[in-house]
């Protein structure tokens, strides 16, 4: 037996080299994104909270998980959730990205790029003095810019319009943030639609509206399946905004805030880790179902498909 | 249709692409622009699309200003260089977008189709994405896309060089064709000389955006008036030398150095024969091998080309190339008499390359 052979011996691992080559990322995802998730069932499975501690919880199985069924306000903040996320989806995270993305890209180039970035302002401010400046814009008289500016100098009774049109409110302040990713995606998609594709279009006579619906749209169809998913789950499960502007107040509680009051922070005292663990799973379990719908829908399996190599 | 372009101008931010160009296209005319990558031939092309607005100038369709007409209402259909077919909708689809755009009926479209699809031969590739087409195929679709508006002016940019070179031979006649049947006005751009050439009408060379020369492709081979057309013309290219001007005895010569001289015959001589050093231009088909007449001169490299063999030599101090028979079975370190056909010759001025001839 030559050197050689020991040598290449030697060198295969008991595992074999993909193991290794994952590993780094395997090790990210399995201790940041899986293991919470397998905590948070495991939890929710418990009646775990501050008055049991974390010695005397007792498993209870279901039970969570009936208790969210039966309980009378359950429906209330399911379908507060399911509008707010499909409002500020439909109108901000991909309508108004749309929009300001296309509108942009139809402009000069240096005007397209200064509107661009004055929709990224909400972005890159802290979100706590972002959603301060909300409201102090709806906030009643005498701090209420908008009380001030526009209803008292038309006569009309000034009042707390956060508290009045709350639902508005949590769209606008997530809308405002949320439309900017979309925009920064959708704008770098419909800028890479070939020069040439354009002009034919417009030779064959298309117009504004009709070249959105025929080229543009069929063009950045992958772009808008990863932000219709993207922003789906995280307007599913973000509730910092909707926090510091109401915390649950006038009607505001979506689920994943009712979660984080159930479990972390609430009226009594009483954190109860193992209902709050049983919402998050529902969330959990609501956005693997959506984003594999997502994915059949815009036919993925496309997307990744052996490309074609051109015979001539 | 019947084009104008009067004073036509383009500037980007200051730049000058397109300078004042005037040419008229008569109905039916196949015109080609040719010129080097960012001569502004193709600036040409789309401001005549409607695509580009003149920065001044004007742009006549059949007498009438167009300048502010969007490209729909210009009644042309183009094809581009990257065939530009929309790639989420099918052969049939991309054929009938314009009609579809329109509202047509059904029945319509599919006849209009069917029509296209039969000049183009593409008949049995309705159902399919452009993916799923080789580059000669697309083209004809692209083709087909442009026709079935029965557009009254062709644009074509460039459609031919993505292709591979044997079927942009058969492709280059396929168009010429094609434009001659139907006489729809086309006008070409291209920076492949033989393409221009062999299917242009008349070809408008254009340099750093101004108008070289607008006329007939023998003209432009036999008498070019500038350094540039002759050099951009002919394949292989022709050969230019600077030369000196001498005059013996009333008779005008060409000094090519060690000692060679060539004699200019009274129907080529320079306009200004007191220049001293000028431009001699002669094309590799005008030089012949002599038997015993002609230039001494020893064969450096002999390149077969299949119908006729390139010989590089020197004249004078000055490398040129020239064809031959290959029947002659000419070999490097032959030594062999070169016979300078000097009627064909052309002089250039070496300041403004100018042709001392045409210009």
């Amino acid at each position: 037996m030559g050197k050689e052979t020991e040598e290449i011996r030697k060198i295969k691992p008991g595992r074999p080299d993909w193991f290794w080559f994952l590993f780094p990322s395997l090790l990210l995802i399995v201790l940041f994104f899986f293991l919470p998730i397998v905590i948070t069932l495991i939890i929710s499975g418990t009646n775990m909270s501050s008055t049991t501690g974390f010695h005397a919880w007792k498993w209870v199985g279901l039970n969570n998980f009936r208790k969210i069924a039966i309980l009378p306000e359950t429906a209330d903040h399911f379908w507060l959730t399911v509008k707010y996320v499909a409002v500020t989806l439909a109108f901000f995270n991909i309508g108004m990205a749309l929009v300001v993305s296309i509108i942009t890209t139809h402009i000069s180039r240096g005007t397209g790029f200064f509107f661009r970035a004055l929709w990224l302002l909400p972005r890159i401010t802290p979100t706590v003095t972002y959603v301060m400046m909300w409201k102090f814009l709806g906030a009643n008289a005498p701090y209420g810019v908008f009380n001030q500016l526009i209803i008292q100098p038309l006569g009309l009774a000034p009042q707390n319009w956060v508290a009045a049109s709350s639902f508005l409110f949590i769209v606008l302040v997530n809308g405002y943030i949320g439309a900017s990713f979309g925009m920064i995606i959708f704008t770098s998609a419909i800028e890479a639609i070939p020069k040439d594709i354009t002009i034919a279009s417009l030779v064959d006579g298309a117009s504004m509206l009709q070249r959105i619906r025929y080229v543009i749209l069929p063009y950045i169809k992958w772009p808008l399946l990863f932000v219709t998913t993207y922003q789906t789950l995280s307007l599913m499960t973000s509730f910092e905004q909707i926090m510091v502007l109401t915390d649950g107040q006038f009607n505001t509680e979506v689920w994943s805030l009712w979660a984080y009051h159930k479990a972390l922070q609430n009226y009594w005292g009483n954190f109860q880790w193992g209902f709050g663990n049983a919402l998050a799973a529902v969330l959990v379990v609501v956005g693997i179902i959506l984003g594999i719908i997502y994915l059949r829908y815009f036919k993925f399996n496309e997307l990744v498909q052996d490309p074609k190599i051109e015979s001539l | 249709m019947k084009v104008d372009l009067i004073n036509l101008t383009k500037k980007f931010m200051g730049i000058t692409a397109v300078s004042s160009i005037n040419l008229d296209i008569k109905d039916g005319e196949f015109v080609a622009f040719l010129g080097p990558s960012g001569c502004g031939k193709t600036t040409t092309l789309l401001m005549i699309s409607g695509i580009y607005k003149p920065t001044t100038g004007d742009i006549l369709f059949e007498g009438e200003r167009v300048n502010h007409f969007p490209p729909k209402d210009r009644d042309i259909g183009m094809v581009f260089q990257s065939y530009a077919l929309y790639p989420h909708m099918t052969v049939y689809q991309n054929l009938v977008f314009s009609l579809m755009l329109k509202r047509r009926p059904k029945d319509e479209m599919k006849a209009e189709a069917k029509r296209v699809a039969d000049i183009m031969g593409i008949g049995t590739l309705l159902n399919r994405k452009p993916g799923q087409l080789s580059g000669g195929q697309q083209q004809r679709v692209a083709l087909g896309r442009a026709l079935i508006k029965q557009p009254k002016l062709l644009l074509f940019d460039e459609p031919l060089s993505n292709l591979d070179a044997r079927l942009r031979i058969s492709m280059r006649g396929e168009i010429k064709k094609l434009q001659n049947n139907l006489g729809i006005t086309s006008i070409y751009v291209t920076h492949d000389q033989i393409e221009a050439m062999t299917m242009a009408d008349r070809i408008a060379v254009i340099k750093d955006g101004i108008l070289q020369a607008y006329t007939v492709p023998e003209e432009l081979h036999d008498k070019p008036k500038t350094l540039f057309i002759a050099e951009f013309i002919g394949n292989p290219p022709m050969n230019l030398f600077e030369v000196k001007l001498l005059s013996e005895k009333g008779s005008l010569y060409a000094d090519l150095g060690k000692g060679v001289k060539i004699g200019i015959p009274k129907t080529r001589t320079p306009k200004d024969t007191q220049k001293g050093v000028i431009k001699m231009g002669i094309r590799p088909q005008d030089l012949h091998a002599g038997k015993d007449k002609g230039i001494k001169t020893v064969i450096e490299l002999v390149e077969p080309m299949g119908r006729d063999d390139l010989i590089v030599c020197q004249l004078g101090d000055k490398d040129i190339h020239f064809l031959t028979d290959p029947g002659l079975k000419l070999k490097t370190g032959n030594r062999i008499n070169i016979l300078p056909d000097m009627e064909k010759s052309q002089f250039f001025e070496i300041e403004t390359g100018k042709s001392l001839l045409w210009a």
